[in-house]
């Protein structure tokens, strides 16, 4: 049992993950306020429950599942995973801003341009990072959660569509929406430059 | 009539650039892949579109790992310190 425990060091949690974990809260709320406060509540909620670690986790992995659930509970409470169906049916013309209502050809002005060949060589870690976080607060807050558990988290579709309970069709339609704006986003704010 | 079947079996971009995103988590179908492979075979734009996504996609997903190494948000010094002092209280 003591091994168990050992294998956590709460003495450690802030040094080691406090700014990690805001940062990762940031990402996901876009509010200092909000983000601090999440982070707090995660490390209470760790010391509460830490005899339900298993060593076989890391404590790292751990904390950022503690982290996410909260996430989960706060995006529910703002409804931003309410009513996605609907709000996806609202706003169905997304795609006429990217494609040609009557063939669904990309709009001259809309398709991709060329990236400078050294484009993902060149590109500077923290100022990448700066940007898709940039981008990622641009985009209408009902793609975000998704978005970022597939992207940033790297879950797969069915463990997102379980924990974030959007159906499948819907799953694809925000995938979809999401990469459009993300790819137009960084073109315009980076790699054009 | 046939210009209505070949309408529903080729793709347009926005289908084709949904299909893509499919394709990349595997979950695609035998009929879909034909239609995307079909569509980007003559679809310069859609095929940039690919290729561009998945550098993004790669260059994000190593962004997990590079919040741990340089947080772009930090605590500052006293709240560190403050949080430190309420994990050890409650863990006593």
């Amino acid at each position: 049992m003591t091994d168990d425990k050992a294998m956590l060091d709460p003495s450690q949690w802030i040094a080691r993950y406090g700014d990690y974990l805001l940062s990762l809260a940031m990402l996901k709320v876009n509010n200092r306020e909000t983000a601090e406060d999440l982070v707090q509540d995660t490390f209470t909620a760790a010391i509460k429950a830490k005899d339900s670690f298993r060593y076989n986790s890391s404590e790292r992995t751990w904390l950022i599942s503690i982290l996410k659930n909260k996430i989960i509970d706060y995006y529910r409470k703002k409804d931003v995973l309410r009513n996605v169906s609907g709000y996806l049916a609202d706003t169905n013309d997304f795609n006429t801003h990217f494609f040609d209502d009557k063939n669904g050809h990309w709009l001259a002005a809309e398709a991709p341009l060329a990236w400078s060949e050294q484009a993902d060589t060149m590109l500077n870690r923290e100022e990448f990072d700066r940007i898709v976080q940039y981008c990622i607060s641009k985009m209408p807050s009902k793609l975000i959660p998704v978005f970022i558990a597939k992207f940033i988290d790297n879950e797969d579709a069915e463990t997102i569509c379980k924990e974030l309970n959007v159906s499948s069709s819907n799953y694809w339609v925000i995938i979809h929406r999401a990469k459009v704006l993300m790819r137009k986003c960084l073109e315009k704010n980076w790699f054009l430059k | 009539m046939k210009v209505y079947l070949f309408k529903r079996v080729v793709l347009n971009c926005s289908q084709a650039t949904l299909l893509s995103a499919k394709k990349e988590e595997g979950v695609i179908s035998m009929r879909e892949r034909m239609q995307l492979w079909w569509h980007l075979l003559y679809c310069a734009v859609c095929r940039r579109f690919v290729k561009q996504m998945q550098i993004l996609s790669g260059k994000m997903g190593e962004m997990n790992a590079s919040l741990q190494e340089h947080p772009p948000h930090t605590f500052s010094t006293e709240q560190k310190a403050e949080m430190q002092k309420r994990i050890n209280i409650s863990e006593g």
